[in-house]
Order: structure tokens, then C-alpha cells, then sequence
């Protein structure tokens, strides 16, 4: 078996074991869990959970959504290296519609485009000499609250320009647990959805600082912080945007509390 | 008019569907974490169009599965906390 022939097999592998599966059948115990409580609903006007509920489900569908687009992105990878063949089976994730709807990630278009969305997000565009990139979301974090702090723009834009796409996508998940501590040390109780207000004046200085972010990414984090149901957007966001926006409100908040990213990484 | 009961038995019905959904998601989370890893090694330097757009994805797709767990862990809290005042 030739290099290219076994670089292949292993993607095909890890594409075919891809958890669309695990995903389908999450979304069927929960589709079962909604029906009963929409039964007892019937009978309170306690949501108990209803809301929450339709809120996991429709993460859940995205992330099936994703992970078929994860496939498709692969076996056109497969096809372009001269290996194509079978495609990989994408069947339908969604518990109650056997159909598969249509796409709802877009793919990035082309190389470098990490770069080019922080720049129509930032509203600067991207120059040369720019940092050493930071080697992990965690360090990108810290780096940015370092920024944030001392009021520095044009640096704190550079580092999240100049990561690779894979580091500044992880800010997501190195910058979710960040917020919700920082939100809940700043609220004095963990964020409820009653305090999805307030919290949007705390990230006022989110889109003073990403003046291209789209107006829903910023609800959008906020009701996962809040954990309430997100609002429905007309268009598909941005892969870089959530990323970009969760970690300068992290930082934002982690000023304010005069703190830092933790180096360990026991944010994430 | 349903009794308690029924509303009882309803609710840890749901509250069981839930625990195995959650219990789907975090395997899930786990298999797509060990799968990021597998594409990373073996796509490590690749700038082609398909492979950034399939990482993107997956990241997508990790973060999806995160809020998915942190939506059904309020859920829970909700019913539980209704649960209690029946």
C-alpha cells in the first residue's frame, strides 16, 4: 500500500466512524423525553424544561449536520487526492425525519480564510510581521486577555489573525467553561436566562471591538452561557465567528474580574 | 385531569430519556474528540480547501454536542425543580 493509498484508508476510517450515529440516537431519547414532558405540560404552566429541552435538540441536529458535512468535506478531500471510491454513509440525524434537510454549515471557501474572516470581523485588515502564532487555544487565550488588559488592539487582532484555523476554532471550547465561571462570579450566581440582559451589557465591549461580528453571534453565546434555547438566525454562521466572539468576551470578562486565563488549561 | 402520579411517572420517564440521550452525547463527544485527533495526525500541514472545511466542521460539530449536554443539564434542573413541588 502506497503512502497517498494508506493516508486514505485512515481518513476514510476516521470519516466512517464519525458518531452520526451516536448522534441519532441521542436525538431519539430526547425526542421521547419532549413528548412526555409536553404531556405533563398540559397540565402546569411550569416549563419545566420544555424550552431547555428544545434547545439541546436543536444543538443536537447541528451537530449532525456538521458531522455529515465533516464527510462530505472528507470524501471530496479522498476524491481530489485520486482516491475516490465509496462514499462515506452520511444517513440522516434528525430523530423524527428520516429526509435529510439541507446543509446548514457552510464550508470555508479557501485557505486562509481564518485569517480573512478575523480581519472582516476586526475591520482591519491583515498586515505583515505579525506575532509568533500561539500554539494552542489556551495560550491564544491568555495572550488575548494580556491584550485586552493593556487596551491593545492592534496586537490582540494580530494574535487571533495570525493562529491557524484549527487553534483559533478550539477558542470556543477553551473560552465556554472561562465564561461561565467569569459570568457567574460577575452575576454572584450562575447565569440564568433571567440575566440574558444584563450580560448583554457586559459584552457591549465584544462588538465594540469585533465591529463586523454579525448582531445574533453575540445572543447566541449568550443563551449558551445562559443556557436558554439560541435565537433562530436567516443565515448560518460563520465557523470563526462564535470562536472569535467567546473568546474576547472571556477575556473581556477576565479583565474585569483581574484575572487570567488559566495556563493549565482548568478553564477548559 | 391527570393525577400526581401520572405526572410523576411521566417526568422520571422523561428524566430517564434524558440520561440516556446525555449518556449518547458524551460517547459521541468522546468518539468525535478521538477522530479530530486521527484526522489531525494524519492531515497535519494540508491546506487543501476540503480538509480546513471538514476541521471546521468538526469543531463545529464538538461545540454543538457541548451546548447540546449543557442544555439538557438545565432541562433536568427544571424538571427536577418541578418535581419536587408535586
Amino acid at each position: 500500500m502506497s503512502i497517498v493509498e494508506e493516508l486514505g484508508s485512515r481518513v476514510r476510517a476516521a470519516a466512517d466512524e464519525l458518531p452520526v450515529g451516536l448522534v441519532r440516537q441521542a436525538l431519539l431519547h430526547l425526542s421521547k423525553a419532549a413528548e412526555r414532558l409536553q404531556w405533563v405540560r398540559q397540565e402546569s404552566v411550569n416549563p419545566m424544561g420544555v424550552p431547555e429541552l428544545s434547545g439541546a435538540t436543536e444543538h443536537g441536529e447541528a451537530a449532525g449536520y456538521a458531522l455529515r458535512v465533516a464527510q462530505e468535506q472528507l470524501a471530496a478531500y479522498l476524491a481530489a487526492i485520486g482516491l475516490a471510491g465509496r462514499q462515506p454513509a452520511a444517513p440522516s440525524v434528525r430523530a423524527d425525519h428520516p429526509v435529510e434537510p439541507a446543509v446548514r454549515v457552510p464550508p470555508p471557501p479557501v485557505p486562509g480564510w481564518w485569517s480573512e474572516r478575523v480581519a472582516a470581523l476586526t475591520g482591519r485588515p491583515a498586515s505583515d510581521g505579525g506575532p509568533s502564532p500561539a500554539r494552542d487555544a489556551q495560550e491564544l487565550l491568555q495572550r488575548m486577555t494580556a491584550h485586552l488588559r493593556t487596551g491593545n488592539r492592534t496586537r490582540l487582532y494580530a494574535e487571533l489573525r495570525a493562529v491557524d484555523p484549527d487553534v483559533g476554532l478550539g477558542l470556543s471550547a477553551v473560552s465556554t467553561p472561562a465564561l461561565r465561571r467569569a459570568t457567574e462570579q460577575v452575576l454572584g450566581h450562575p447565569p440564568r436566562p433571567a440575566d440574558l440582559s444584563r450580560l448583554r451589557g457586559l459584552a457591549a465591549g465584544v462588538r465594540e471591538l469585533l465591529p463586523g461580528l454579525p448582531a445574533d453571534v453575540v445572543d447566541t453565546l449568550l443563551s449558551r452561557v445562559c443556557r436558554t434555547p439560541p435565537p433562530r438566525s436567516a443565515q448560518p454562521p460563520h465557523p470563526a465567528d462564535q470562536a472569535v466572539a467567546a473568546g474576547v468576551f472571556a477575556g473581556l470578562l477576565l479583565v474585569r474580574l483581574d484575572q487570567e486565563a488559566d495556563p493549565d488549561g482548568a478553564d477548559a | 385531569m391527570a393525577s400526581v402520579a401520572e405526572l410523576k411517572s411521566a417526568i422520571n420517564a422523561a428524566l430517564q430519556q434524558i440520561s440516556e440521550g446525555q449518556t449518547a452525547v458524551r460517547a459521541a463527544g468522546e468518539k468525535l474528540g478521538e477522530a479530530q485527533q486521527t484526522l489531525t495526525g494524519a492531515l497535519a500541514g494540508s491546506g487543501h480547501d476540503a480538509v480546513i472545511a471538514a476541521q471546521a466542521a468538526l469543531a463545529q460539530a464538538a461545540q454543538e454536542l457541548a451546548d447540546c449536554l449543557a442544555a439538557t443539564l438545565a432541562a433536568v434542573e427544571q424538571a427536577e425543580q418541578y418535581l419536587s413541588t408535586l
